[in-house]
Protein backbone atom coordinates (compact mmCIF):
# COMPACT_ATOMS: atom_id res chain seq x y z
CA UNK A 1 0.00 0.00 0.00
CA UNK A 2 2.41 2.27 1.07
CA UNK A 3 4.57 1.60 -2.18
CA UNK A 4 1.66 2.30 -4.27
CA UNK A 5 1.19 5.88 -2.43
CA UNK A 6 4.53 6.18 -3.44
CA UNK A 7 4.41 5.84 -6.76
CA UNK A 8 1.44 8.00 -6.61
CA UNK A 9 3.42 10.96 -5.09
CA UNK A 10 5.52 10.60 -7.53
CA UNK A 11 3.30 10.82 -10.14
CA UNK A 12 2.75 14.73 -9.33
CA UNK A 13 6.03 15.39 -8.32
CA UNK A 14 6.56 14.19 -11.79
CA UNK A 15 4.07 17.25 -13.33
CA UNK A 16 5.93 19.62 -11.63
CA UNK A 17 7.72 21.96 -14.03
CA UNK A 18 11.06 20.79 -15.86
CA UNK A 19 12.85 23.21 -13.47
CA UNK A 20 11.21 22.57 -9.98
CA UNK A 21 11.20 18.90 -10.60
CA UNK A 22 14.67 18.83 -11.40
CA UNK A 23 16.22 20.62 -9.24
CA UNK A 24 13.76 19.26 -6.14
CA UNK A 25 12.08 16.23 -7.02
CA UNK A 26 14.24 13.66 -5.26
CA UNK A 27 14.35 15.72 -2.06
CA UNK A 28 10.79 15.84 -2.31
CA UNK A 29 10.66 11.81 -2.71
CA UNK A 30 12.94 11.23 0.68
CA UNK A 31 11.11 13.95 2.66
CA UNK A 32 7.71 12.09 1.38
CA UNK A 33 9.12 8.37 2.25
CA UNK A 34 10.41 10.05 5.98
CA UNK A 35 7.33 11.94 6.66
CA UNK A 36 4.25 9.53 5.73
CA UNK A 37 4.25 7.37 8.41
CA UNK A 38 3.82 10.65 10.68
CA UNK A 39 2.25 12.80 8.52
CA UNK A 40 -0.09 10.62 6.59
CA UNK A 41 -1.25 11.06 2.87
CA UNK A 42 -4.10 13.27 3.86
CA UNK A 43 -1.96 15.71 4.79
CA UNK A 44 1.09 15.23 1.90
CA UNK A 45 -0.99 14.85 -1.12
CA UNK A 46 -2.88 18.15 -0.81
CA UNK A 47 0.26 19.40 -0.03
CA UNK A 48 1.98 18.36 -2.88
CA UNK A 49 -0.80 19.17 -5.09
CA UNK A 50 -0.46 22.55 -3.68
CA UNK A 51 2.48 22.90 -5.20
CA UNK A 52 2.25 21.21 -8.13
CA UNK A 53 -0.53 24.35 -9.11
CA UNK A 54 1.95 27.26 -7.54
CA UNK A 55 4.51 26.33 -9.36
CA UNK A 56 2.75 25.83 -12.88
CA UNK A 57 0.91 29.66 -11.98
CA UNK A 58 4.82 30.95 -11.01
CA UNK A 59 6.02 29.16 -14.42
CA UNK A 60 3.04 30.89 -16.62
CA UNK A 61 3.48 33.99 -15.04
CA UNK A 62 7.05 34.46 -15.42
CA UNK A 63 6.40 33.29 -19.22
CA UNK A 64 8.22 30.09 -18.91
CA UNK A 65 10.85 27.92 -17.23
CA UNK A 66 13.69 29.92 -15.52
CA UNK A 67 17.06 29.60 -18.07
CA UNK A 68 19.60 27.98 -16.13
CA UNK A 69 22.19 26.31 -18.35
CA UNK A 70 23.87 24.41 -15.06
CA UNK A 71 20.13 22.52 -14.52
CA UNK A 72 19.51 21.88 -17.30
CA UNK A 73 17.44 18.62 -17.92
CA UNK A 74 18.71 16.20 -19.37
CA UNK A 75 16.58 13.22 -21.56
CA UNK A 76 18.96 10.47 -21.54
CA UNK A 77 19.18 10.75 -17.58
CA UNK A 78 15.39 9.86 -17.77
CA UNK A 79 14.55 13.15 -16.67
CA UNK A 80 11.12 15.13 -17.76
CA UNK A 81 12.46 17.46 -20.32
CA UNK A 82 10.56 20.39 -22.16
CA UNK A 83 10.77 19.62 -25.98
CA UNK A 84 10.43 23.05 -26.90
CA UNK A 85 13.69 23.93 -25.39
CA UNK A 86 16.33 24.79 -27.92
CA UNK A 87 19.16 23.82 -26.17
CA UNK A 88 18.16 20.03 -27.42
CA UNK A 89 20.73 18.68 -30.28
CA UNK A 90 19.49 16.02 -33.39
CA UNK A 91 21.83 14.42 -31.52
CA UNK A 92 20.60 13.73 -28.00
CA UNK A 93 16.95 13.68 -29.67
CA UNK A 94 18.19 11.13 -31.86
CA UNK A 95 19.54 8.83 -29.03
CA UNK A 96 16.54 9.64 -27.30
CA UNK A 97 14.46 8.19 -30.29
CA UNK A 98 16.49 5.25 -30.39
CA UNK A 99 16.62 4.52 -26.25
CA UNK A 100 12.35 5.21 -26.35
CA UNK A 101 11.66 2.91 -29.74
CA UNK A 102 13.57 0.26 -28.07
CA UNK A 103 12.22 0.33 -24.31
CA UNK A 104 8.64 0.68 -26.01
CA UNK A 105 9.65 -2.44 -28.29
CA UNK A 106 11.30 -4.59 -24.95
CA UNK A 107 7.91 -3.78 -23.06
CA UNK A 108 5.83 -5.72 -25.16
CA UNK A 109 8.69 -8.55 -25.49
CA UNK A 110 8.47 -8.15 -22.05
CA UNK A 111 4.66 -8.31 -21.11
CA UNK A 112 4.05 -11.09 -23.74
CA UNK A 113 6.88 -13.66 -22.69
CA UNK A 114 8.38 -13.24 -19.66
CA UNK A 115 7.69 -16.03 -16.95
CA UNK A 116 5.97 -14.26 -13.55
CA UNK A 117 8.30 -16.21 -11.38
CA UNK A 118 11.92 -15.08 -12.45
CA UNK A 119 13.77 -14.41 -9.81
CA UNK A 120 15.33 -11.01 -11.73
CA UNK A 121 14.07 -8.20 -9.71
CA UNK A 122 15.81 -5.13 -10.32
CA UNK A 123 13.90 -2.17 -9.60
CA UNK A 124 11.68 -1.66 -6.17
CA UNK A 125 12.08 0.76 -4.03
CA UNK A 126 11.98 -0.12 -0.84
CA UNK A 127 14.14 -2.98 -1.35
CA UNK A 128 13.07 -5.85 -0.57
CA UNK A 129 14.77 -9.04 0.07
CA UNK A 130 13.41 -12.47 1.45
CA UNK A 131 14.73 -13.11 4.84
CA UNK A 132 16.48 -16.70 4.59
CA UNK A 133 14.35 -17.22 8.41
CA UNK A 134 11.15 -17.50 6.66
CA UNK A 135 9.50 -20.43 7.40
CA UNK A 136 8.64 -23.03 4.93
CA UNK A 137 5.68 -23.24 2.54
CA UNK A 138 1.93 -23.77 4.48
CA UNK A 139 2.00 -27.83 4.02
CA UNK A 140 5.14 -28.15 6.36
CA UNK A 141 4.31 -25.59 8.99
CA UNK A 142 4.33 -26.77 12.22
CA UNK A 143 1.12 -25.42 14.08
CA UNK A 144 2.76 -24.45 17.23
CA UNK A 145 4.27 -21.66 15.02
CA UNK A 146 3.25 -18.17 14.94
CA UNK A 147 4.97 -18.11 11.15
CA UNK A 148 3.43 -20.36 8.80
CA UNK A 149 3.89 -18.97 5.48
CA UNK A 150 0.54 -18.15 4.66
CA UNK A 151 0.05 -19.86 1.04
CA UNK A 152 -1.70 -17.55 -1.29
CA UNK A 153 -1.88 -14.67 1.10
CA UNK A 154 -1.55 -11.26 0.54
CA UNK A 155 2.13 -9.33 0.65
CA UNK A 156 3.06 -6.19 -0.61
CA UNK A 157 6.43 -7.32 -1.53
CA UNK A 158 5.03 -10.32 -3.31
CA UNK A 159 3.02 -8.18 -5.58
CA UNK A 160 5.86 -5.77 -6.34
CA UNK A 161 8.56 -8.28 -6.69
CA UNK A 162 6.36 -10.46 -9.16
CA UNK A 163 5.48 -7.04 -10.95
CA UNK A 164 8.69 -5.37 -11.27
CA UNK A 165 9.91 -9.13 -12.08
CA UNK A 166 8.45 -8.94 -16.12
CA UNK A 167 10.52 -5.71 -16.28
CA UNK A 168 13.62 -6.93 -14.99
CA UNK A 169 15.26 -7.19 -18.81
CA UNK A 170 14.05 -4.08 -19.61
CA UNK A 171 15.31 -2.18 -16.98
CA UNK A 172 18.85 -3.93 -17.47
CA UNK A 173 18.83 -3.18 -20.97
CA UNK A 174 17.58 0.12 -20.54
CA UNK A 175 20.78 0.77 -17.94
CA UNK A 176 22.73 -0.52 -20.38
CA UNK A 177 21.79 1.75 -22.66
CA UNK A 178 21.52 4.70 -20.37
CA UNK A 179 24.88 4.06 -19.03
CA UNK A 180 28.46 4.20 -19.75
CA UNK A 181 28.30 0.80 -20.76
CA UNK A 182 27.02 -3.26 -20.26
CA UNK A 183 29.58 -3.15 -16.82
CA UNK A 184 27.91 -0.88 -15.06
CA UNK A 185 23.97 -2.67 -16.27
CA UNK A 186 25.38 -5.97 -14.48
CA UNK A 187 26.42 -3.98 -11.42
CA UNK A 188 23.34 -2.70 -11.67
CA UNK A 189 21.58 -6.16 -11.44
CA UNK A 190 23.87 -7.69 -9.27
CA UNK A 191 23.52 -5.17 -6.81
CA UNK A 192 19.76 -5.52 -6.29
CA UNK A 193 20.24 -9.33 -6.05
CA UNK A 194 22.50 -9.06 -3.75
CA UNK A 195 20.99 -9.37 0.19
CA UNK A 196 22.87 -7.33 2.52
CA UNK A 197 22.75 -8.74 6.73
CA UNK A 198 19.75 -6.48 8.51
CA UNK A 199 21.74 -3.70 10.55
CA UNK A 200 18.30 -4.13 13.61
CA UNK A 201 17.53 -7.74 13.88
CA UNK A 202 14.13 -9.00 15.35
CA UNK A 203 13.89 -11.35 17.98
CA UNK A 204 13.52 -15.12 16.12
CA UNK A 205 11.69 -17.46 17.89
CA UNK A 206 13.16 -20.91 18.41
CA UNK A 207 10.54 -23.80 19.09
CA UNK A 208 9.03 -25.22 20.86
CA UNK A 209 7.68 -21.51 21.90
CA UNK A 210 6.75 -21.47 25.94
CA UNK A 211 3.03 -20.51 26.71
CA UNK A 212 1.51 -18.85 29.31
CA UNK A 213 -0.51 -20.85 31.62
CA UNK A 214 -3.40 -19.08 31.24
CA UNK A 215 -3.82 -15.79 29.47
CA UNK A 216 -6.89 -12.74 29.40
CA UNK A 217 -7.35 -10.47 26.77
CA UNK A 218 -9.71 -7.58 27.34
CA UNK A 219 -10.33 -5.19 24.96
CA UNK A 220 -10.75 -1.58 26.30
CA UNK A 221 -13.73 1.04 25.83
CA UNK A 222 -12.50 3.66 23.81
CA UNK A 223 -13.73 5.92 25.71
CA UNK A 224 -12.11 4.31 28.80
CA UNK A 225 -8.70 4.06 26.87
CA UNK A 226 -8.88 7.67 25.69
CA UNK A 227 -8.68 8.67 29.86
CA UNK A 228 -6.03 5.06 30.35
CA UNK A 229 -3.79 5.63 27.30
CA UNK A 230 -1.93 9.35 27.28
CA UNK A 231 0.59 9.25 24.62
CA UNK A 232 4.04 10.79 25.18
CA UNK A 233 5.32 13.95 23.06
CA UNK A 234 5.96 13.54 19.74
CA UNK A 235 4.93 9.62 20.11
CA UNK A 236 2.05 8.39 17.81
CA UNK A 237 1.46 4.27 18.58
CA UNK A 238 -1.32 3.95 21.21
CA UNK A 239 1.14 1.89 23.46
CA UNK A 240 -2.30 -0.43 24.23
CA UNK A 241 -2.14 -1.31 20.64
CA UNK A 242 -1.79 -4.68 19.06
CA UNK A 243 1.13 -3.33 17.13
CA UNK A 244 2.71 -2.36 19.89
CA UNK A 245 2.27 -5.43 21.78
CA UNK A 246 3.97 -7.03 18.21
CA UNK A 247 6.73 -4.90 18.30
CA UNK A 248 7.23 -6.53 21.91
CA UNK A 249 7.23 -9.68 21.27
CA UNK A 250 9.30 -9.37 17.96
CA UNK A 251 11.43 -7.42 19.91
CA UNK A 252 11.13 -3.94 17.68
CA UNK A 253 12.24 -1.09 18.44
CA UNK A 254 10.20 1.11 15.57
CA UNK A 255 6.88 0.65 14.39
CA UNK A 256 8.50 0.53 10.46
CA UNK A 257 10.08 -2.98 11.56
CA UNK A 258 5.88 -4.59 11.71
CA UNK A 259 4.55 -4.36 8.14
CA UNK A 260 1.26 -4.26 6.91
CA UNK A 261 -1.72 -5.57 9.02
CA UNK A 262 -5.47 -3.95 9.48
CA UNK A 263 -5.92 -0.94 11.27
CA UNK A 264 -7.74 -1.97 14.41
CA UNK A 265 -3.93 -3.15 14.84
CA UNK A 266 -3.10 0.76 15.85
CA UNK A 267 -6.60 1.58 17.29
CA UNK A 268 -8.12 -0.49 19.30
CA UNK A 269 -6.90 -0.99 22.31
CA UNK A 270 -6.54 -4.38 24.81
CA UNK A 271 -5.59 -5.42 28.16
CA UNK A 272 -3.25 -8.46 27.67
CA UNK A 273 -2.16 -10.61 30.88
CA UNK A 274 -0.61 -13.55 30.34
CA UNK A 275 0.10 -15.84 33.67
CA UNK A 276 3.83 -17.32 33.35
CA UNK A 277 4.19 -21.17 34.42
CA UNK A 278 5.25 -21.71 38.03
CA UNK A 279 8.48 -24.21 36.96
CA UNK A 280 9.61 -20.85 34.67
CA UNK A 281 8.51 -18.44 37.64
CA UNK A 282 11.46 -20.28 39.58
CA UNK A 283 13.63 -20.46 36.65
CA UNK A 284 14.84 -17.11 36.47
CA UNK A 285 16.98 -17.04 39.34
CA UNK A 286 19.73 -18.96 36.42
CA UNK A 287 18.92 -17.07 33.78
CA UNK A 288 20.27 -13.61 32.57
CA UNK A 289 17.91 -11.30 32.07
CA UNK A 290 18.28 -10.97 28.75
CA UNK A 291 16.99 -14.77 28.76
CA UNK A 292 13.79 -13.71 30.56
CA UNK A 293 13.13 -11.19 27.88
CA UNK A 294 13.45 -13.55 25.28
CA UNK A 295 11.46 -16.11 27.36
CA UNK A 296 8.46 -13.70 27.62
CA UNK A 297 8.84 -12.74 23.82
CA UNK A 298 8.59 -16.47 23.24
CA UNK A 299 5.38 -16.51 25.32
CA UNK A 300 3.99 -13.24 23.69
CA UNK A 301 4.71 -14.73 20.22
CA UNK A 302 2.54 -17.86 21.35
CA UNK A 303 -0.03 -16.02 22.26
CA UNK A 304 -0.04 -13.90 19.26
CA UNK A 305 -0.60 -17.12 17.29
CA UNK A 306 -3.13 -18.94 19.10
CA UNK A 307 -5.26 -15.93 20.23
CA UNK A 308 -4.94 -13.69 17.29
CA UNK A 309 -3.88 -16.52 14.72
CA UNK A 310 -0.95 -14.26 13.51
CA UNK A 311 0.34 -15.66 10.48
CA UNK A 312 3.77 -13.34 9.28
CA UNK A 313 7.20 -13.99 7.67
CA UNK A 314 10.10 -11.84 8.12
CA UNK A 315 12.07 -10.05 5.41
CA UNK A 316 15.09 -7.66 5.20
CA UNK A 317 14.10 -4.30 3.38
CA UNK A 318 16.20 -1.26 2.92
CA UNK A 319 14.55 1.80 4.81
CA UNK A 320 15.32 5.26 5.38
CA UNK A 321 17.16 5.57 8.74
CA UNK A 322 19.62 8.02 11.09
CA UNK A 323 23.23 6.74 11.30
CA UNK A 324 25.27 7.80 13.89
CA UNK A 325 28.94 9.12 12.74
CA UNK A 326 31.59 10.83 13.83
CA UNK A 327 31.25 14.51 13.46
CA UNK A 328 33.89 16.46 11.45
CA UNK A 329 35.18 17.99 14.68
CA UNK A 330 36.30 14.21 15.81
CA UNK A 331 34.56 12.78 18.80
CA UNK A 332 34.17 15.03 22.42
CA UNK A 333 33.70 11.72 24.65
CA UNK A 334 36.48 9.45 26.10
CA UNK A 335 36.72 5.88 25.73
CA UNK A 336 36.22 4.30 29.20
CA UNK A 337 36.74 0.27 30.27
CA UNK A 338 33.95 -2.25 29.49
CA UNK A 339 31.60 -2.82 32.74
CA UNK A 340 32.10 -6.36 34.26
CA UNK A 341 30.00 -9.26 32.20
CA UNK A 342 26.51 -9.72 34.08
CA UNK A 343 26.53 -13.48 34.75
CA UNK A 344 23.14 -15.73 35.43
CA UNK A 345 22.56 -15.77 39.22
CA UNK A 346 24.30 -12.18 40.28
CA UNK A 347 22.12 -10.06 42.65
CA UNK A 348 20.77 -6.87 40.25
CA UNK A 349 22.00 -4.06 40.48
CA UNK A 350 19.66 -1.15 42.40
CA UNK A 351 21.97 1.98 42.61
CA UNK A 352 20.29 4.27 45.69
CA UNK A 353 19.60 8.05 45.94
CA UNK A 354 22.50 9.86 45.29
CA UNK A 355 24.61 6.92 44.18
CA UNK A 356 26.93 7.12 41.02
CA UNK A 357 25.37 5.26 38.19
CA UNK A 358 26.36 1.28 37.69
CA UNK A 359 29.18 0.64 34.85
CA UNK A 360 27.02 -0.34 31.67
CA UNK A 361 24.11 1.54 32.96
CA UNK A 362 21.88 4.61 31.89
CA UNK A 363 19.57 7.23 33.42
CA UNK A 364 17.23 9.67 31.38
CA UNK A 365 15.55 12.79 32.88
CA UNK A 366 13.90 16.26 32.01
CA UNK A 367 14.71 19.03 33.62
CA UNK A 368 13.14 21.76 35.16
CA UNK A 369 12.08 23.48 31.89
CA UNK A 370 11.06 19.90 30.36
CA UNK A 371 13.91 19.07 28.19
CA UNK A 372 15.73 15.78 28.43
CA UNK A 373 18.80 15.08 29.86
CA UNK A 374 20.94 11.77 29.55
CA UNK A 375 23.41 10.14 31.73
CA UNK A 376 25.53 7.10 30.93
CA UNK A 377 28.26 5.69 31.99
CA UNK A 378 30.18 3.19 29.95
CA UNK A 379 27.88 2.19 27.35
CA UNK A 380 28.41 1.02 23.58
CA UNK A 381 27.10 3.11 20.78
CA UNK A 382 24.29 0.40 19.83
CA UNK A 383 22.44 1.52 23.28
CA UNK A 384 23.41 5.05 22.87
CA UNK A 385 21.52 4.76 19.78
CA UNK A 386 18.11 2.77 20.99
CA UNK A 387 18.44 5.29 24.08
CA UNK A 388 18.07 8.32 21.84
CA UNK A 389 15.43 6.59 19.56
CA UNK A 390 12.44 8.06 20.64
CA UNK A 391 13.54 11.79 19.71
CA UNK A 392 14.55 11.03 15.97
CA UNK A 393 10.81 10.43 14.87
CA UNK A 394 10.13 6.51 14.26
CA UNK A 395 13.19 6.25 12.24
CA UNK A 396 15.16 3.59 13.34
CA UNK A 397 19.06 4.88 14.47
CA UNK A 398 22.04 2.48 13.20
CA UNK A 399 25.57 2.72 15.01
CA UNK A 400 27.93 3.79 11.72
CA UNK A 401 30.39 4.93 13.94
CA UNK A 402 33.11 1.91 14.05
CA UNK A 403 33.64 2.53 18.22
CA UNK A 404 33.28 -1.02 19.16
CA UNK A 405 34.20 0.86 22.98
CA UNK A 406 32.36 2.20 26.04
CA UNK A 407 31.82 6.22 26.69
CA UNK A 408 30.39 7.67 29.35
CA UNK A 409 27.69 10.66 28.74
CA UNK A 410 27.11 13.32 30.78
CA UNK A 411 24.51 15.59 30.95
CA UNK A 412 23.35 15.57 27.04
CA UNK A 413 20.11 17.87 26.62
CA UNK A 414 18.19 18.45 24.22
CA UNK A 415 14.45 19.37 23.59
CA UNK A 416 12.19 16.46 23.28
CA UNK A 417 10.58 15.53 19.56
CA UNK A 418 7.06 17.52 19.23
CA UNK A 419 6.96 19.39 22.30
CA UNK A 420 7.72 22.82 22.93
CA UNK A 421 10.51 23.91 25.61
CA UNK A 422 8.86 25.35 28.75
CA UNK A 423 11.07 28.47 28.00
CA UNK A 424 11.29 28.97 24.34
CA UNK A 425 15.02 29.05 24.78
CA UNK A 426 16.61 29.47 21.22
CA UNK A 427 19.32 28.19 22.54
CA UNK A 428 17.76 24.60 23.57
CA UNK A 429 19.42 22.58 21.01
CA UNK A 430 17.41 19.53 18.88
CA UNK A 431 18.69 15.89 19.55
CA UNK A 432 21.19 16.27 16.09
CA UNK A 433 22.41 19.17 17.74
CA UNK A 434 22.91 18.49 21.07
CA UNK A 435 24.52 15.12 19.71
CA UNK A 436 26.85 16.50 17.47
CA UNK A 437 27.81 19.78 20.36
CA UNK A 438 28.08 17.41 23.36
CA UNK A 439 29.44 14.13 21.46
CA UNK A 440 30.75 14.88 18.84
CA UNK A 441 28.75 12.41 16.67
CA UNK A 442 26.04 13.36 14.12
CA UNK A 443 22.80 11.93 12.97
CA UNK A 444 22.84 11.56 9.57
CA UNK A 445 20.12 11.02 6.87
CA UNK A 446 20.74 7.66 5.30
CA UNK A 447 19.18 4.24 4.18
CA UNK A 448 20.16 0.41 5.59
CA UNK A 449 19.00 -2.90 5.44
CA UNK A 450 16.42 -3.79 8.20
CA UNK A 451 14.98 -6.53 8.93
CA UNK A 452 11.00 -6.35 9.37
CA UNK A 453 8.14 -8.48 10.15
CA UNK A 454 5.36 -8.62 7.47
CA UNK A 455 1.41 -9.54 8.83
CA UNK A 456 0.42 -11.65 6.42
CA UNK A 457 -3.19 -12.65 8.47
CA UNK A 458 -4.14 -11.49 11.75
CA UNK A 459 -7.38 -11.43 13.65
CA UNK A 460 -8.76 -10.03 16.37
CA UNK A 461 -8.70 -12.36 19.29
CA UNK A 462 -11.10 -15.03 20.38
CA UNK A 463 -13.09 -14.42 23.43
CA UNK A 464 -11.91 -15.30 26.80
CA UNK B 1 16.25 41.43 -7.60
CA UNK B 2 17.72 41.79 -4.28
CA UNK B 3 17.16 44.77 -2.74
CA UNK B 4 19.69 45.47 0.15
CA UNK B 5 16.70 46.79 2.45
CA UNK B 6 15.84 43.82 5.01
CA UNK B 7 12.03 45.55 5.38
CA UNK B 8 11.54 45.17 1.44
CA UNK B 9 10.79 41.20 2.23
CA UNK B 10 8.28 41.80 4.56
CA UNK B 11 5.65 40.49 5.89
CA UNK B 12 7.28 37.16 5.71
CA UNK B 13 4.91 34.27 4.83
CA UNK B 14 4.11 32.02 8.19
CA UNK B 15 5.92 29.09 6.04
CA UNK B 16 8.91 31.08 4.89
CA UNK B 17 9.35 32.47 8.56
CA UNK B 18 9.15 28.81 9.92
CA UNK B 19 11.83 27.76 7.54
CA UNK B 20 14.13 30.62 8.60
CA UNK B 21 13.59 30.16 12.18
CA UNK B 22 14.39 26.35 11.65
CA UNK B 23 17.46 27.26 9.92
CA UNK B 24 18.84 28.91 12.98
CA UNK B 25 19.06 26.13 14.74
CA UNK B 26 22.27 25.15 12.39
CA UNK B 27 22.15 23.42 8.59
CA UNK B 28 19.46 20.90 8.00
CA UNK B 29 18.33 19.40 5.18
CA UNK B 30 14.88 19.28 3.96
CA UNK B 31 13.34 16.64 6.53
CA UNK B 32 15.35 17.98 9.27
CA UNK B 33 13.39 21.68 8.54
CA UNK B 34 10.42 19.93 8.61
CA UNK B 35 10.76 18.35 12.15
CA UNK B 36 12.11 21.56 13.57
CA UNK B 37 9.19 23.66 12.26
CA UNK B 38 7.13 20.78 13.48
CA UNK B 39 9.49 20.68 17.48
CA UNK B 40 9.29 25.12 16.75
CA UNK B 41 5.69 25.62 16.64
CA UNK B 42 4.75 22.74 19.55
CA UNK B 43 3.11 20.27 16.47
CA UNK B 44 0.69 22.94 15.74
CA UNK B 45 2.33 23.78 12.61
CA UNK B 46 3.57 21.22 9.97
CA UNK B 47 4.71 21.85 6.57
CA UNK B 48 4.98 19.03 3.78
CA UNK B 49 7.69 18.68 1.52
CA UNK B 50 5.29 20.18 -1.28
CA UNK B 51 5.20 23.59 0.98
CA UNK B 52 8.64 23.24 1.98
CA UNK B 53 10.38 23.27 -1.34
CA UNK B 54 8.22 26.31 -2.55
CA UNK B 55 9.70 28.05 -0.14
CA UNK B 56 13.17 27.43 0.15
CA UNK B 57 13.12 27.57 -4.19
CA UNK B 58 11.74 31.61 -3.22
CA UNK B 59 14.26 31.84 -0.65
CA UNK B 60 17.60 30.50 -2.97
CA UNK B 61 16.60 32.61 -5.36
CA UNK B 62 16.44 35.85 -2.97
CA UNK B 63 19.34 34.61 -1.75
CA UNK B 64 18.11 34.28 1.89
CA UNK B 65 19.01 30.93 2.50
CA UNK B 66 21.97 28.92 0.22
CA UNK B 67 22.28 24.89 -0.70
CA UNK B 68 25.51 22.78 0.39
CA UNK B 69 25.60 22.08 -3.04
CA UNK B 70 23.84 23.10 -6.49
CA UNK B 71 22.08 20.09 -6.96
CA UNK B 72 21.33 16.38 -4.79
CA UNK B 73 23.04 13.77 -6.40
CA UNK B 74 22.88 9.94 -6.06
CA UNK B 75 25.88 10.10 -3.57
CA UNK B 76 24.34 12.63 -1.71
CA UNK B 77 20.95 12.88 -1.92
CA UNK B 78 20.34 15.60 0.33
CA UNK B 79 21.33 18.94 0.22
CA UNK B 80 21.84 20.95 3.76
CA UNK B 81 20.18 24.48 3.80
CA UNK B 82 21.75 27.33 5.29
CA UNK B 83 20.47 30.38 6.91
CA UNK B 84 22.55 33.62 4.95
CA UNK B 85 23.51 36.60 6.33
CA UNK B 86 20.67 38.53 4.35
CA UNK B 87 18.36 35.56 5.70
CA UNK B 88 19.17 36.21 9.03
CA UNK B 89 18.70 39.80 8.46
CA UNK B 90 15.51 39.48 7.10
CA UNK B 91 14.47 36.76 9.87
CA UNK B 92 15.74 40.07 12.96
CA UNK B 93 13.36 42.84 10.45
CA UNK B 94 10.52 40.60 10.64
CA UNK B 95 10.75 39.53 14.21
CA UNK B 96 10.68 43.68 15.17
CA UNK B 97 7.45 43.10 13.12
CA UNK B 98 6.01 40.94 14.91
CA UNK B 99 7.50 42.16 18.16
CA UNK B 100 5.56 45.61 17.22
CA UNK B 101 2.18 43.53 16.26
CA UNK B 102 2.49 42.14 19.58
CA UNK B 103 2.58 45.61 21.83
CA UNK B 104 0.12 47.04 19.39
CA UNK B 105 -2.01 44.01 20.12
CA UNK B 106 -1.67 43.63 23.80
CA UNK B 107 -1.88 47.45 23.98
CA UNK B 108 -5.37 47.23 22.16
CA UNK B 109 -6.58 44.05 24.27
CA UNK B 110 -5.93 45.90 27.54
CA UNK B 111 -7.99 48.93 26.35
CA UNK B 112 -10.55 46.67 25.05
CA UNK B 113 -11.00 44.97 28.44
CA UNK B 114 -10.70 48.93 29.78
CA UNK B 115 -13.94 50.11 28.60
CA UNK B 116 -15.73 46.81 28.86
CA UNK B 117 -15.32 46.91 32.83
Amino acid sequence: MSSFRRRLYGVIVRMHPADFRNEFGREMMLDFEDALHSYGLGRLGPDVLWSMVRQWSACVLSGGPEQSPALRPSLLAGQYVMIREERLTMIELGRGLVVTVTIFALCMFGLGSVPRNTSRAVVDVPIVYASSSTPATGSNVDPSSPLPAGEGSYSDSKLSQSAVSAFAPIATVSATLLSDGPASALAFTGAAQAQPSPELLLFHPSSPLPSYEVATIKPLDPNTADRVVKLPPGASLNPLSIRRYIMDAYGARYSAQIVGGPDWLNNDSYIVHGKVPDDFEAAPQKMTSQDRIDQNRGMQQSLLAGRFNLRAHFETRVLPVYALVPAKGGLKITEVPAPPEYKPGDPPIRPGVGDPLPPGSSMGSFSSNGLRVLNARAIKMQLLARIVSGDAGDRPIVDHTGFTGCFDIKGLTWAPLGEATADNSPDVPSLIGAMEKTLGIKLVPTRAPIEVLVIDHIEKPSEN
Amino acid sequence: MKPDDPAAYLPLSPATLHVLLALTSGDLHGYGIMLEVARQSGDQYKIGPGTLYDNIKKLLNLGLVEGSSAKSSKSEPRRNYRLTQRGASVLAAETDRLAGVLREARRGLRLHEERQS
